[in-house]
């Protein structure tokens, strides 16, 4: 799985938790999932879980925190098939 | 040191959360699923555990420590008084309305008796951050006495938070006041809480 196809999933993932439909238009790597997408802490919770079925990873809590962008999410997701 | 939370009750998207075993797993300490499970109100008891959590992670990445925000790390006691946090132990305060909707949690460290909270609709589609700001600079200009136009809510620069800013400061003609403050939002509402000193 290279890195488009894992972006693609992930933003298909983060679709229903957005509140600010209007920024998928230009999301990026660079994207903050928190303050651009402005998914809040609970749906960042179901993202997580969301993540770990897809993906068929598991996520700790400090791996959970320490994303911030769609970048990191893709990035996480990879090193764990990897 | 303060922090608060408020949940928007009525949120379709959280309507069947504590029926959700993953979630509970994830979010809840042991003790507090033992608790959701005898109480006649799961979703708003989930809902204030979780604002109690959020209200305190605020608090607690005040206090200079780095911290992961692991939910099923703060850990609620069984009469919604405290929250623990390793060692950090903070004083908690939940309201909830439930004919209005929301449960709202402020978290405090021992000692800080003086402090205001609130929690306002807002209309649809309005701008929550800034109705949130307002909300707080409306309520702090009467408690300090002076114009909201003295005042404005800061946040400065910190890497490695979630949007790069810290928490949010209250300052008066530019200066830093010793009030701490708070500021949330979701869904239909906002809310403040402030330590006065």
């Amino acid at each position: 799985m290279d890195q488009q196809e894992v972006f693609t999933k992930v933003v298909g993932i983060l679709k229903p938790f957005v509140k600010a439909p209007e920024a998928l238009a230009t999301v990026s790597m660079e994207t903050s999932v928190l303050k651009d997408l402005k998914v809040n802490s609970a749906r960042l919770v179901d993202v997580v879980l969301e993540i770990e079925d897809t993906f068929g990873i598991a996520v700790t809590d400090a791996q959970a925190d320490s994303v911030k962008t769609v970048g990191d999410a893709v990035n996480l997701i990879l090193a764990a098939k990897a | 040191m303060i922090g608060d939370d408020v949940v928007d009750l009525d949120d379709p998207a959280i309507a069947a959360h504590h029926l959700r075993p993953r979630f509970l797993d994830r979010v809840l300490h042991p003790s507090e699923r033992a608790a959701l499970s005898a109480t006649r109100s799961p979703k708003v008891f989930l809902w204030s555990l979780f604002a109690a959590k959020e209200a305190t992670y605020k608090l607690v990445s005040k206090l200079g420590t780095p911290v992961i925000f692991a939910h099923a790390e703060f850990v609620v006691d069984d009469g919604f008084r405290s929250v623990r946090h390793r060692d950090v132990e903070a004083v908690l305060e939940i309201e909830t309305d439930v004919a209005r909707g929301f449960t709202h949690a402020v978290a405090r460290t021992a000692g800080s008796s003086r402090y205001q909270r609130q929690v306002e609709a807002i209309p649809v589609g309005a701008d929550a951050s800034r109705e949130a700001r307002q909300a707080l600079l409306r309520a702090m200009a009467a408690q300090l006495e002076c114009a909201p136009s003295e005042l404005i809510i800061e946040r400065a620069p910190k890497p490695g938070s979630w949007d790069g800013f810290g928490p949010p400061r209250l300052l008066r003609h530019g200066v830093p006041t010793t009030v701490d403050v708070s500021l949330s939002h979701d869904g239909r509402f906002v809310s403040f809480a402030a330590q006065l000193w």
